[in-house]
């Protein structure tokens, strides 16, 4: 009787044991399944980051090209100045309807903002002779909020139809992206 | 005693109990196994989910780029290899403005105003595993701005020209244009077009050079649509039929158009909303360039060139003409340039390009643009 | 029981569960690397896009540049093409045609890359492959980076990029370079 009895315990200790065994598996499974899971997120929410930072980047080497490439401020074709060309006085004027204030140049600002977006574009102008440097701003729309930058510079030429003169020069653009830092 | 009491007895099955929990042992097993198999399920799906809206739009953005990119080098054109979707180039006006992006399937859309300063001009869908881009500047005749084609070899254009040999040159001339090459463009007699046979494209797109839609097989109008073009000199009409019905088709549109590159861009838009929504786009953009030259002008008369060129006050006639035509016109799509070039073809430009060339045979003096 | 005196299922159970384990060691582990390899494409774009974007425009605008050739602005390009065919309508006495574009160079170079702190080496070179020779290594040495004395750019060091502009000698054949390494 006694070992019969002992013998159904050990039974049921044996059947209890395996079954604690199987379950503990089985939670042990999950549980590293959910750190590598959460990991991956991590790494993901990571990646994706990064990926909105290659987007951004990609967005400021477009704006810098398209903003030599612009046709308002291009030489033109009849002057024959060669490839990457700013006309000063073209610049010029574009800066100074940007940033105008009057009612008449809205329409014309307003396409601009959206063209270009939140970023700040100046063109350096090198006077090599005189060891000179002028600074264009030609538009600058700087979001208060402090978000990060991504900065771009490309070089072209700057000719004055006025005065004839051909000078080394390039654009410093900035553009500052939606996300907080 | 207990042994001697059990000899002879056979031996016991195992107790309702434990059979009990034998059972419970293997019904627990396999709803944990369910559910772990429902755990990975679930989050398969949500990450294959994600990965395709993720990858869905990923590729708005990367073909968004490709066409903003595009449009800083003029005159060229690319070959794009994309997922095999269908791309849907969207321009429309609400009272609020244009509002322009490309839809990838039936994603959602990120931005809708990811394209809308940039005149594409498509059809409305594009399906297919590669995208054809060809960027052409809009000169009229100053260079106003890059205006975008796309499509992909699924459309085959057919260049009909028209009866009489002083027009039959054009359409040849018009194709052999190097960039247009990766284009399925086609010189086609009128004279054999009633008998156009269809090759297994998924649209055809007919461009008659003073010619008439009604001789296109009836076979194949409800994939096709056309332009008939009439040219002159650096402007024109074109006529859209944007549905060719059984019967004669009746036009969609007829709109004066100036520059080749506008041109090109209408034969690229296979409806007249879409072309209309992107040539505003353009016009937009003509807006700023007029008032920059004119800004411009004024600062060429007030700071003089140093030398002062010999025939300076011819010159100064020839600018102070071109401030007037400038002055006259706002080039927005609701100004007085659309009005006038919806009449006349460029409105003020064709002689804004006269007084210009005049000041190139001046040689010293700064031309106007 | 098994010879070594364990249960056999228990045996069977713990050589699932190594298993198991190791197959799920296996995929986190190759899904970090995938990410990971993915990701340093994306960070190198900027990088090489904005030096090669630098190097490709300063050269191609430094050629078109005018500096002062006697009363008359000329661009770098046709003083190169002078020089190229040994003419001297640019010299200013004291200061030879060669001296003035030297001059002109080393400025373009101060305002930018070296105030940039960039190494880099800028050169004229004339003809190409086994047949190239510097355009005047007298008078135009390769202009380098005074704030990398000792570690100059050049063509043998690892990350470099070339860009350069061709000047073309016509109507004499051959071409001269415009040539700008940029260093990390």
């Amino acid at each position: 009787m006694k070992r019969h009895k002992r013998m159904r315990n050990d039974g049921e200790r044996r059947g209890q044991i395996q079954f604690g065994e199987s379950l503990m598996v089985v939670i042990i499974l999950v549980f590293i399944m959910i750190i590598g899971m959460v990991f991956y997120f991590r790494v993901s929410s990571g990646s994706v980051q990064k990926e909105l930072s290659y987007r951004e980047d990609v967005g400021a080497v477009t704006l810098a090209k398209n903003v030599l490439a612009l046709p308002e401020v291009r030489c033109g074709r009849l002057a024959a100045r060669g490839p990457g060309c700013i006309d000063a006085l073209k610049l010029k004027a574009l800066a100074n309807i940007l940033a105008d204030h009057g009612s008449d140049t809205r329409s014309v600002r307003n396409y601009y903002k959206d063209l270009f977006g939140r970023a700040t574009i100046k063109v350096h102008i090198l006077d090599l002779i005189d060891n000179n440097e002028e600074i264009v701003l030609l538009y600058n729309q700087r979001p208060e909020t402090n978000l990060t930058e991504s900065r771009q510079f490309i070089f072209s030429t700057f000719y004055d139809p006025v005065q004839g003169r051909q000078q080394l020069a390039y654009l410093n653009v900035t553009r500052y992206a939606r996300r907080a830092s | 005693m207990t042994r001697a009491r059990n000899a002879g007895r056979e031996p016991r099955s195992p107790t309702r109990r434990a059979q009990l929990q034998i059972s419970f042992h293997f019904i627990f097993a396999l709803i944990g196994g369910l559910l772990f198999l429902l755990f990975f399920f679930i989050l398969i799906r949500s990450v294959v989910h994600t990965s395709e809206e993720g990858d869905t739009r990923g590729l708005s953005f990367k073909v968004e780029s490709i066409i903003r990119t595009a449009a800083a080098t003029p005159d060229t054109f690319t070959v794009t290899s994309l997922p095999t979707r269908d791309y849907r180039f969207v321009c429309e006006k609400d009272a609020e403005g244009v509002f322009s992006y490309v839809q990838v399937g039936q994603a959602d859309v990120a931005d809708q105003h990811a394209l809308d300063h940039v005149p594409v001009f498509a059809p409305r869908s594009v399906e297919g595993d590669e995208l054809f881009t060809l960027t052409r500047t809009w000169e009229a005749p100053f260079p106003i701005g890059s205006l975008m084609v796309v499509d992909n070899n699924r459309t085959r254009y057919v260049i009909v020209d028209s009866a009489g040999a002083l027009v039959q040159e054009e359409p040849q001339s018009f194709i052999k244009e190097q960039n247009l090459a990766g284009f399925n463009m086609q010189p086609f007699s009128s004279a054999m077009l009633a008998s156009y046979p269809d090759t297994g494209f998924d649209r055809y797109r007919f461009i008659l050079f003073n010619g008439n839609p009604s001789a296109i097989p009836v076979a194949l109008r409800d994939k096709s649509t056309a332009l008939v073009v009439q040219r002159h000199d650096k402007g024109g009409t074109l006529t859209f039929y944007d549905e060719l019905g059984t019967g004669i088709p009746s036009a969609t549109a007829s709109i004066v158009y100036y520059g080749d590159a506008m041109l090109l861009a209408a034969i690229f838009s296979h409806d007249t909303p879409s072309f209309l929504c992107n040539r505003g786009k353009a016009y937009e953009r003509l807006d700023g360039a007029l008032l920059i030259l004119q800004r411009r002008l004024t600062d060429i008369k007030n700071q003089k060139p140093n030398p002062l060129p010999a025939e300076w006050n011819d010159c100064l006639k020839l600018y102070n003409s071109a401030a007037g035509l400038l002055q006259a016109f706002k080039g927005d799509p609701t100004g007085s340039f659309a009005t006038a070039a919806a009449s006349t073809p460029g409105g003020p430009l064709p002689a804004l390009e006269q007084v210009n060339r005049r000041l190139l045979n001046k040689q010293d003096c700064p031309l106007i643009y | 029981m098994t010879a070594s005196g364990k249960p056999r299922s228990r045996r069977g159970q713990a050589e699932m569960i190594g298993l198991i384990l190791i197959v799920v060691i296996l995929a986190i582990g190759f899904l970090l690397y995938v990410k990971f390899s993915l990701d340093s494409e994306t960070n190198t774009f900027r990088a090489k896009f904005e030096t090669s974007q630098l190097g490709q425009s300063f050269v191609t605008s430094l050629a078109q540049s005018e500096l002062q050739c006697g009363t008359e602005p000329e661009s770098v390009e046709n003083v190169v093409q002078d020089i190229a065919r040994g003419e001297t309508r640019c010299d200013d006495p004291p200061s030879t045609t060669e001296e003035l574009l030297q001059e002109h160079l080393i400025a373009a170079l101060k305002a930018t890359h070296e105030l940039w702190g960039r190494n880099y080496n800028l050169s004229l070179v004339r003809g190409v492959g086994q047949m190239e020779e510097p355009l005047d290594s007298q008078q135009l040495p390769a202009l380098t980076s005074s704030n990398y004395v000792g570690k100059e750019c050049g063509p043998h060091v690892p990350g470099v990029t070339l860009d350069y502009q061709p000047i073309e000698l016509y109507p004499n054949p051959g071409r001269v370079e415009l040539r700008l390494y940029l260093c990390p």
